[in-house]
């Protein structure tokens, strides 16, 4: 592959060529109303709990001013937006409709066919649904449940009531509230106490055209002592018109149990990703959110862990790479609301080629959570004069009995640390991907195999576009 | 009609603060305008992220008076010319005690003086630097009324090339705190190639009346001085002071700045270093004490706009029983300030058991071109381990605790030491300050 393709496959590089025309059969309106609501509700069958939830959520959203507080949002025009079509009634896309810069990144990380075309939003189905079927028989005999969301209502409506909304109100933000009037899709995972899920449970398996939705919501529930690493989104673009995504992950995680939650975001760069995701836990038990942000316009995500209980633990691996056009506002909240908690948040973020990287974090103790330990790490790179860094942490410590700490450096990549290579016979374009690549590997590592070794390539596809 | 008379009143009142200190036409106007935008600018409103933590009641004017009638004379306190300063004002309710400068920097040109002379004697250096180039009215609605009621003042300009070594102290009190508003103003101002130290102190008694300081610290460091200022803030605990403190830095200049704090009520002070041109050097050392109810907040601002600027913030705080602590910290590498280095540090330790702290420090960066930007922050208690330690050599609780704030409060205690030499300053400051905390 010459350079020269590898640059059309930026963002930029390429002008959106897929015209909406009116093929949904089953489609809301555009723009939110009550009615909006309604339908979406009356075409889900749903409880009379779950339609009340939303529409209340409805009158949060419409009564909660946007945040101003962070990217700049103003392009997003929520009145001119699909809320909901059902998946079926989508409209089929041809495969030459896919921009340039996606089917090539599909190739170049050697995404299979079917799953490209999922991918892109062209075929309707991935053909995953055997292995989805042993493997749900497999977690069946355990007693773990995997669903989507909207399944899963249906099936474990006294599940889904007991914790849906618990960790995430509709009052918490006006996007929350947004997810929470629409939302659609998502994964419900409920592991029974004591049930070690051996394998990751990734929305590959069970891959429909529901699962990456705009709206979706994600629940998961680990009972005491058990164990689940959920993976979410995946290295490979994904491709869609649809402007806004607004998702809700809730977590619960009881004593002694341990929840690993790994998202690769690489949605493509016309997305705004505005994501609420938030974890409790009890007593001794474990979560943690690895997340990483490569695609969309603008994304707000700040993976939060509420420790509730003595001895639980958290950890927040963030890592975000900001190209042209692009910010990545991505941070991560520990709240300590009980004594001998801990919490260890590492952030590493990358712009170039003007993008923005932003951390946004907090870490609260509260008066007598007393034994409280946090570490708070955050590193940047720039790779150029254009790009930009910030970096925003909170603390609110209001107990004495606590040891927090946070550091931040950013820094470029250094004339010294190039030199060096290239005085080894590296190129430096290769040299600057070993740096870039030994920055976040140690963020990289904590990812599945194959997710990793995709990340890195991704990494080197968006390096070789800055210099080529 | 009503506001008519409510502003005539306040101006007459203007008019014969001025009137009192025989002041020139352009600056009672000067005061007028700064009034009516006092009137203008709208008080914050708490949503804001640098007032979100304070309680906004520290803004009242209540029971507190702004327009204090003439001060009866109060005898200056003995101060011999040994006390290691090189020139010496003394301030009490806005009236000069004393005032000396030794005749070596007189003889260099150097002026050291309260505003109102300087007002008198040298306008064109007055109007000049008067609120004109590091801290303007319009800063805030406090900065506004600073600038219309201001009294007493403190005014050191140093000509370019004149050298000191030996510090200037200024002392600015109140002889009760309680029901009055006090402005003390500061204005150092360094010409090219220049040095100088000053170290302040604003004390008052405790009194249970609320009293309310709204100062001004402007300081301008022109290309290849050395400016040292040390602010000391003991006002009396149910004071409520505002600061704003702000120096613009030129090239290849240095500022080293001091704050200590210790008093009042509620204190928020903004501090903002301008690094505005190539070489500039900013160290900043802030050391914290509080307790009781005591609320603490601090912006402060490193903002590199040229390239090769280099700062360095330490802010350390002591808390004890229910005080509370915020520090909104600020690093902006703005485009164009490449080769910069900003490091922004924040240790807390908490004594108290009610105590608490927000330290919010913020990165913002625009050139790729940083040779280094950092920031730390801690928060911690005293190490029961360290305690048991020292307890088992025999040291009683309460030493062995004393013993470790002292270790944690060395380190800044060191850099504010104004001049290698004249350590006894830093000692004096050091046994007021571990006082305090025992």
């Amino acid at each position: 592959m010459t350079d020269r393709k590898v640059t059309e496959m930026m963002p930029d590089a390429y002008k959106w060529g897929f015209h909406d025309e009116a093929r949904y059969l089953f489609r809301t309106e555009r723009g939110l109303s009550r009615k909006v609501v309604e339908e979406i509700a009356g075409i889900k069958e749903e409880p009379q709990w779950m339609r009340d939830m939303r529409l209340r959520a409805l009158e949060v959203f419409e009564s909660k001013a946007m945040p101003s507080w962070g990217p700049d949002l103003s392009a997003i025009n929520l009145n001119d937006m699909y809320y909901y079509a059902r998946a079926s009634e989508r409209p089929e896309r041809d495969w030459s409709e896919v921009p340039d810069y996606i089917r090539q990144t599909f190739e170049r990380l050697g995404i299979p066919e079917a799953e490209r075309k999922f991918l892109a939003g062209v075929g309707a189905q991935y053909d995953s649904e055997t292995v989805y079927h042993n493997m749900r028989e497999e977690l069946a005999k355990q007693g773990v449940i995997f669903a989507d969301t909207d399944t899963a209502v249906r099936e474990h409506p006294d599940l889904v009531q007991r914790y849906f909304g618990t960790v995430v109100p509709p009052a918490d933000n006006k996007f929350a509230a947004l997810n929470s009037a629409v939302w659609s899709g998502g994964s419900f995972i409920y592991v029974p106490e004591g049930v070690q899920v051996e394998i990751p449970l990734q929305a590959y398996f069970r891959i429909n055209a529901e699962n990456i939705g705009q709206f979706e919501r994600t629940l998961i529930i680990a009972e005491p002592g058990s164990f689940v690493h959920y993976i979410e989104g995946c290295t490979a673009p994904i491709y869609t018109t649809n402007s806004l995504h607004a998702a809700v992950v809730e977590v619960i995680v009881k004593k002694g149990a341990r929840v690993r939650y790994s998202t690769v975001q690489n949605w493509s760069t016309n997305v705004y990703n505005l994501v609420t995701k938030r974890s409790v836990a009890y007593e001794d038990a474990v979560v943690e959110w690895v997340d990483g942000n490569l695609g969309s316009k603008v994304t707000m995500k700040y993976p939060a862990i509420y420790l509730m209980e003595p001895g639980a633990h958290g950890e927040v691996l963030s890592l975000s790479f900001a190209g042209r056009g692009q910010h990545q506002d991505a941070g991560a909240k520990a709240v300590h609301a009980a004594p001998y908690t801990t919490s260890v948040i590492t952030s590493k973020s990358v712009s170039k080629d003007g993008g923005r990287a932003s951390y946004r974090g907090l870490v609260r103790a509260y008066r007598g959570a007393k034994g409280v330990r946090s570490s708070v790490r955050c590193d940047a790179l720039l790779l150029d004069g254009d790009s930009r860094s910030d970096t925003y942490p909170t603390m609110e410590i209001d107990e004495r009995d606590v040891t927090v700490s946070h550091e931040a450096s950013v820094s470029k990549v250094s004339e010294e640390q190039l030199f060096y290579l290239q005085s080894r016979g590296i190129d430096e374009q290769e040299a600057t991907k070993m740096i870039v690549n030994g920055f976040v590997e140690p963020i990289v590592k904590e990812l599945p195999m194959e997710y990793a070794v995709e990340l890195n390539r991704l990494i080197e596809l968006q390096l070789e576009g800055a210099i080529g | 009609m009503m506001l008519d008379s409510v502003s005539l009143r306040k101006r007459q009142a203007i008019e014969e603060l001025s009137a009192r200190y025989d002041e020139p036409i352009w600056l009672l106007q000067h005061r007028l305008k700064s009034w009516r935008l006092y009137e203008d600018i709208l008080p914050p409103s708490g949503k804001e992220e640098e007032w979100r933590r304070t309680d906004l009641s520290a803004l009242s004017l209540e029971g507190v008076r702004l327009f204090p009638g003439p001060v009866t004379h109060v005898p200056a306190p003995r101060r011999n010319g040994r006390d290691g300063y090189a020139g010496a004002i003394v301030q009490r309710d806005g009236v000069t005690l004393s005032r000396r400068l030794a005749s070596d920097l007189e003889r260099q040109g150097i002026v050291f003086s309260d505003l109102h002379s300087v007002a008198r004697e040298y306008p064109d250096l007055f109007r000049t630097y008067f609120m004109t180039e590091a801290v303007q009215p319009i800063a805030w609605k406090f900065v506004a009324l600073h600038a219309a009621l201001w009294r007493g003042g403190v005014f050191l300009h140093v000509p370019a090339g004149a050298q000191t070594t030996v510090p200037l102290h200024a002392g600015v009190g109140l002889s009760r705190s309680g029901g009055i508003a006090v402005f003390p103003h500061t204005l150092i101002v360094a010409e090219e190639g220049s040095s100088v130290t000053l170290v302040e102190e604003h004390a008052s008694p405790d009194d249970d009346r609320p009293g309310l300081s709204s100062g001004v610290v402007e300081i301008l460091v022109r290309d290849g001085a050395t400016v040292r200022y040390i602010g000391v803030q003991d006002w009396g605990k149910n004071v409520n002071s505002f600061a704003t403190i702000r120096a613009v830095l030129g090239a290849e200049s240095q500022l080293e700045l001091g704050l200590v704090g210790s008093g009042s009520r509620v204190a928020k002070d903004t501090v903002e270093a301008i690094l505005g041109a190539p070489g500039a050097n900013a160290k900043i050392v802030g050391l914290f004490l509080a307790g009781g109810e005591q609320h603490m907040s601090y912006a402060t601002l490193q903002d590199h706009r040229a390239a090769n600027t280099t700062s360095d913030l330490l802010f350390k705080s002591v808390l004890n029983d229910s005080a509370h602590l915020v520090w909104n910290g600020l690093t902006r590498i703005r485009k164009g300030a490449a080769e910069s280095d900003a490091n922004q540090s924040n240790r807390n330790l908490l004594l108290g058991e009610n105590a608490r702290v927000a330290p919010i420090p913020v990165l913002e960066i625009e050139a790729h071109d940083v040779t280094r930007c950092s920031h730390g922050a801690t928060v911690s208690s005293v190490d029961e381990e360290q305690v048991y330690y020292m307890m088992s050599r025999g040291l009683t609780r309460q030493d062995a605790t004393q013993a470790i704030v002292d270790g944690f409060l060395r380190q800044g205690l060191e850099c504010l030491t104004p001049v290698r030499g004249h350590d006894g300053i830093g000692r004096a400051l050091e046994r007021r300050l571990l006082a305090k905390v025992a």
